[in-house]
């Protein structure tokens, strides 16, 4: 069915995120979502083959920087080819760059892992 | 260069492994914090500790030092070796134990 297939696509597109936005409905009414945010900077900073961009906010519930409603702590899963040929502060001081904004604003924690398809 | 930059320099100069974190090794106070002071003291490495929350100028300019946006910052005879992600990501891979016999600080693990 139409919303059945809906549902799995965005859960396969989001991954852990979208289960938990569930159960914060005021993160998901927002215009658009921090998660939503970093995917759509990542995509166009590295287009990358895989990118997977998880709120795991709520594993450090009442933890410093946490905030309810989540989406303060992240974990960033992003295999591109521009990573090639780049150590591994290289790596992450890019993503650093594309995520300037979230990181100096609601980001309180980003857990980075990043590879080239041919590491 | 400000008075805190200098000092941060002063302190990765003068000491071989120096750990920017938060809370102390013996209180940890953020997970990230946590798990590299597990890996060093694993290691058995000698390290000075400097606990962040303990100076807000100087959790704002060990950023800005770096040009790195997040704390635990791990630094081995005055470089920047990364923060946790990096740091795990080495000691798995054992490249973190070769880096400091390379540089020659002691550990206690081979």
């Amino acid at each position: 069915m139409f919303e059945h297939s809906t549902l799995i696509s965005v859960q396969v597109r989001h991954g852990q995120a979208e289960d938990q936005k569930h159960y914060f409905p005021q993160a998901s009414s927002t215009i658009m979502s921090i998660t939503h945010k970093i995917e759509n900077k990542l995509n166009e900073a590295f287009r990358p083959l895989r990118l997977e961009v998880i709120d795991e906010s709520e594993q450090h519930r009442g933890h410093g920087g946490w905030k309810e409603g989540g989406e303060t702590h992240f974990r960033v899963k992003i295999v591109s080819e521009k990573f090639s040929g780049m150590n591994r502060l290289a790596r992450h001081r890019a993503i650093h760059d594309a995520l300037e904004e979230e990181l100096k604003g609601a980001v309180h924690a980003l857990v980075i892992e990043v590879s080239a398809p041919h590491d | 260069m400000s008075d805190i930059k200098s000092w941060i320099e002063e302190q990765v100069k003068s000491n071989d492994v120096v750990l920017f974190m938060k809370g102390s090794t013996n209180f940890p106070q953020c997970g990230f914090s946590g798990q590299v002071v597990q890996i060093m003291d694993y290691l058995g490495a000698e390290y000075k500790d400097i606990n962040v929350l303990e100076n807000e100028e100087l959790r704002q300019g060990i950023k800005e030092f770096s040009n790195w946006p997040t704390i635990p910052q791990l630094y081995v005879k005055g470089e920047f070796v990364g923060g946790c992600d990096i740091i795990r990501e080495m000691f798995q891979s054992q490249e973190l134990q070769t880096l400091m016999s390379e540089k020659g600080v002691v550990t206690t693990v081979a």
